[in-house]
């Protein structure tokens, strides 16, 4: 051949020229270059042969092309690869099920968790202003650790002396530990979640109020808005706006405003909102410095960024007049308080944390793995019986391009019908999902547009990814050799199968490991001696008509059989959390150590079952020495500590009692030493901790005996109606209490659990299906075995046997890996259980007999099958 | 009939294909009409009327045998049709009918020595 024309060109003439018109045009202009080669030079001919090709441009590219001569339109070849697909799906019902519903199962698993992923990270972000409100954090002193919220001084100096601070509001939530008793005529109710809040709240949060006027309603004295359903709870169908509300039988608040329920993805939910200047003790009224237990938010102007407002927080803390407080503060956006566990250590909302969204979000993929990669098993696996339609279509001039595309369309199609299945499994599982997140999802939440469009991406996401292998292995056939018939099975894709069902086993056991391990830790902390009993103790709330004649209240419960016990507390022993410091003069003047206090009964101990190391608990005596005849600075209160409290201090139990001690304005001495006992999660190590013996409780604990719990609390509840007519009986258990501290591990521990059962499940689907497949290629083998006289146990095991090897490989690598990840979960623990050989073993066990149950149905049946059948074909 | 009308260079390539009778293709015809003519004409220009008059029923085309030069590509050979002749004889008779009422004097050239 001679001298070529510009490829450039050509391909530009190619992509342009209608099919029907390019042979005529391209061999014309090939000859002319040719001719204009040898009479111009390569550069001239070349030059025209580019000024050629564009003046065909117009024709071809603006009036032929819409009319073709020769019919061909592109879908048809589509339409054709449409057909072939449905009819193979209906051809193996079995493995197009196989295939559906594993990927089906894995989507659906994958939704969930987006849905609960889209809707954690929604969180307050419904808030016209949520960009600009941050709330404020509070560090005491150098040493202490950081609150989620600041002294009741900190918001209006800010809008005072920060211009960038547009307005604030402040939060104080005291019913998270001293519940309100509401009245309204005959309902009365025991209320927690009440806050005190300034007039600005309605300004700084979008919470819509439906009756009333947000600037105004939190403005005066006695004002009170409550959430329509509270209003139902209260009035019924009666108008609530300026009735009035009796609190904790003492004062009316008159309700001016009624508010729509806050959503679900709000971090703070009331049921009541009561003016700041409602307050009637200066101890919440005044501006002070030296109680951080106001929630407090700010609302910045546009275009602050919270970091440049913290900067000049210290020093309009330094202008202050205020020596012995000097707190720092830290700013953090409001939509951060939900997933980064920031605010919440004051009652307000329990968090999730960004990093269990991580984990179910990468739960959720590995099982998205997991159902590709059966597609793409059972798609190379079956190669064989598409060859002959390969080496068809390639005869009759098919590219390994179009191929190609058909294939990966074939999977499209497939999950796309993933998709309905996932649709319907998803509104069937949600209930029971809802339970397991501890969320509240409906169908129409499936059909927001994020999610939607999350979904559709995921489809194509995973059929490409299931789809390319076996495009790629389908498309690559040699027509020659599939076209001779002798073309049995494909070798090439034995490794990667074996790689992709190692790999789909190594998830499974790995999740199976996690699983056992964040149960068998849920039971440690379940379990271990908490050093004081909670079994079957009773919280109730206490009120002054109770506590005024708590000796006859007292003896009168006793009475009742199945009451064992009962003592009062200012706080529950799970939760105790009222700071305080303590200093021992007779040690160290000089030191100080932070202790959580509590006050109790006489008898608290003894209700409890808590062990006294040293010393002894409150007397008679130590009340005594504290009644209200005697001033305040010459009581002397008497102080239990724990161990860990003493030993802080560096001495002995017996050397800490007698020794004088200083708390908080309070002198007094050391009186006993207990056990340490857990009263926080065991998340933390135990914290220095003391009993004080004021008789300022909120709490009655009452144990009652184990037997008959259900008639038992009817008659307590009798009781204490006929007692304690005013309070309402409206107990909770101290060990479901505990419990509730572990939420977060009961709900990862279910998840997980679920999780993990479904990867197996969907693993052993295209096991099945792999099986199925491989005793189909081996019939024959298995017949001319079964001939010449093996049993059917060895022919089992024969089948078996590959898969067997592949589990193993697939347990040796996941163990370390798990391992590795699960201390590495368990050292967040202060006290925790050991990993130890039960979970190893437990995976090994279940995998293997799970894969051996879905294998053996299979290969079962072929090494029982007649051998004639298998043979007689010849 | 609207149908018949032929523009000049229709005409021109009509026959051009005449005159070239089986030989009649794209390279062909560009070098036929343009010795003829004495005028440049593009390959574009011609394709662009052998295919409108091909689809206008005046010509019809057949593909050639596959031959070693212009690698391998078919020539597109050209045939005027039974209706291509009609509408080039028609524009013929016409122009005969319209010169043959032409005053012989009419276009006479005025020279002024």
């Amino acid at each position: 051949m001679g001298p070529k024309p510009s490829k450039t060109a050509r391909a530009l003439l190619k992509l342009f020229c209608d099919q029907a018109y390019h042979e005529e045009v391209e061999g014309d202009l090939d000859e002319l270059f040719a001719d204009n080669y040898q009479r111009l030079g390569k550069r001239k001919a070349n030059w025209l042969y580019w000024a050629d090709v564009f003046k065909h441009f117009n024709w071809f590219f603006f009036t032929r092309r819409r009319f073709k001569l020769i019919s061909q339109k592109p879908l048809d070849m589509w339409s054709n690869y449409f057909k072939v697909a449905v009819r193979n799906i209906f051809k193996h019902k079995g493995y197009s099920a196989l295939n559906v519903m594993g990927l089906g199962v894995g989507m659906a698993c994958a939704m969930l968790i987006l849905l609960y992923a889209l809707h954690e990270l929604s969180y307050d972000r419904f808030h016209v202003n949520a960009d600009r409100i941050v709330v404020a954090h509070t560090k005491m002193t150098g040493e202490s650790d950081e609150s989620s919220s600041a002294p009741n001084a900190f918001v209006p100096l800010a809008i005072r002396e920060l211009p960038e601070v547009e307005t604030g509001v402040r939060i104080f939530n005291r019913g998270s530990y001293f519940p309100f008793i509401v009245k309204y005529k005959d309902n009365v109710f025991q209320e927690d979640r009440l806050f005190h809040t300034d007039s600005t709240f309605f300004k700084v949060f979008s919470f819509p109020l439906m009756k009333g006027n947000p600037q105004t309603c939190l403005v005066n004295p006695k004002s009170i808005v409550l959430t329509s359903e509270m209003a139902r709870k209260y009035f019924g169908e009666e108008d609530p706006m300026g009735k009035l509300l009796r609190i904790d039988n003492r004062h009316d608040y008159q309700v001016t405003g009624v508010m729509e329920d806050q959503p679900q993805n709000s971090h703070i939910h009331f049921d009541f909102l009561v003016s700041w200047t409602s307050f009637t003790n200066s101890f919440n009224l005044n501006e002070r410095w030296d109680n951080a237990s106001y929630t407090s938010y700010l609302l910045l102007d546009e275009n602050v960024s919270a970091t440049q407002v913290e900067a000049k927080i210290p020093a309009i803390i330094d202008r202050l007049e205020n020596p012995r407080y000097t707190p720092s503060f830290t700013l953090h956006p409001l939509t951060d308080i939900h997933l980064r566990g920031l605010g919440g250590s004051f009652g307000l909302e329990a968090q999730n944390e960004l990093r269990y969204l991580y984990i179910f979000g990468i739960i959720g993929l590995l099982i998205l793995v997991i159902a590709s990669v059966n597609y793409t098993n059972l798609a190379t696996a079956r190669a064989v019986h598409r060859a002959r339609e390969i080496g068809m279509r390639k005869v009759l001039g098919a590219y390994r391009f179009n191929l190609f595309n058909q294939f990966i369309g074939e999977s499209v199609m497939v999950v796309f019908m993933a998709v309905v299945v996932a649709i319907l499994l998803v509104m069937l599982a949600l209930p029971s999902f809802n339970e397991l997140s501890g969320r509240v999802f409906m169908i129409a939440d499936l059909f927001q547009f994020d999610l939607v469009t999350s979904v559709l991406l995921m489809a194509l996401l995973v059929s490409t990814l299931a789809g390319i292998y076996p495009a790629l292995v389908l498309s690559g056939f040699k027509p020659l050799i599939v076209l001779k018939g002798s073309f049995k099975s494909s070798k090439g894709g034995v490794f990667i199968r074996r790689f992709l069902v190692t790999g789909q086993f190594m998830i499974s056991i790995g999740l199976i490991i996690g699983t056992s391990v964040v149960f068998n830790q849920l039971d440690y902390m379940q379990q271990k001696e908490l050093g004081y009993n909670n079994d079957n103790v009773l919280m109730l709330p206490l009120s002054s008509s109770i506590l005024r004649n708590y000796a006859s209240f007292k003896a009168e419960m006793l009475k009742e059989s199945g009451v064992l016990d009962l003592t009062l507390t200012s706080e529950s022993p799970t939760s105790l959390n009222a700071g305080y410091s303590i200093i021992l003069k007779d040690v160290d003047v000089e030191k100080e150590v932070y202790v959580n206090g509590v006050r109790t009964d006489l008898d608290f101990l003894d209700a409890m079952q808590i062990e006294l190391v040293a010393g002894s608990f409150f007397s008679e005596l130590d009340l005594k020495n504290i009644s209200r005849d005697i001033e305040y600075k010459d009581r002397v209160f008497a102080f239990v500590l724990n161990e860990e409290a003493v030993r802080r201090f560096g001495i002995s139990p017996e050397e800490a009692i007698g020794k004088r001690a200083h708390m908080n304005g309070r002198n007094g001495i050391v009186r006993g030493v207990v056990k340490d006992f857990h009263f926080a999660s065991m998340h933390e190590k135990i914290q220095p901790m003391s009993f004080l013996p004021e008789r300022d409780f909120n709490n009655v604990l009452v144990r009652i005996s184990g037997q008959n719990i259900e008639n038992t609390l009817s008659k307590v509840q009798e009781r204490w109606r006929r007692l304690a007519p005013n309070v309402p009986f409206e107990y909770e258990f101290m060990d479901d209490e505990y419990n509730n501290l572990y939420n977060t591990e009961q709900r990862l521990s279910k998840l997980f659990g679920t999780f993990a059962t479904l990867a197996i499940f969907i693993a052993c689907f295209g096991l099945f299906g792999l099986i199925a497949f491989v005793t189909a290629q081996k019939a024959r083998e298995i017949g001319v075995r079964k001939v010449l006289g093996a049993s059917v146990g060895q022919l089992v095991l024969l089948l078996n046997k590959g898969f067997a090897g592949l589990i193993l490989i697939a347990f040796m690598l996941a163990t370390p890996v798990a391992y590795l990840l699960m201390s590495g979960w368990l050292r967040e623990f202060e006290y925790r259980t050991h990993i130890g050989l039960q979970p190893v073993l437990l995976s090994l066990l279940m995998t293997v007999l799970i894969a051996f149950a879905s294998t053996s149905f299979q290969s079962l049946r072929a090494a029982r099958a007649n051998p004639v059948d298998a043979l007689k074909e010849e | 009939m609207k149908g018949t009308y032929l523009g000049e260079f229709e005409e021109l390539i009509l026959l051009t294909i005449g005159i070239l009778r089986d030989q009649a293709y794209g390279v062909a015809i560009k070098r036929e009409l343009e010795k003829q003519t004495g005028r440049t004409i593009s390959i574009g220009a011609v394709h662009a009327s052998t295919n409108r008059l091909e689809e206008k029923g005046y010509l019809e085309s057949a593909f050639g045998e596959v031959t070693k030069e212009r690698g391998g590509k078919r020539k597109k050979y050209y045939q005027v049709t039974l209706f291509g002749q009609k509408a080039l004889k028609t524009a013929m008779d016409l122009r005969r009918q319209m010169w043959s009422q032409i005053a012989p004097d009419a276009f006479t050239i005025k020279t002024s020595f």
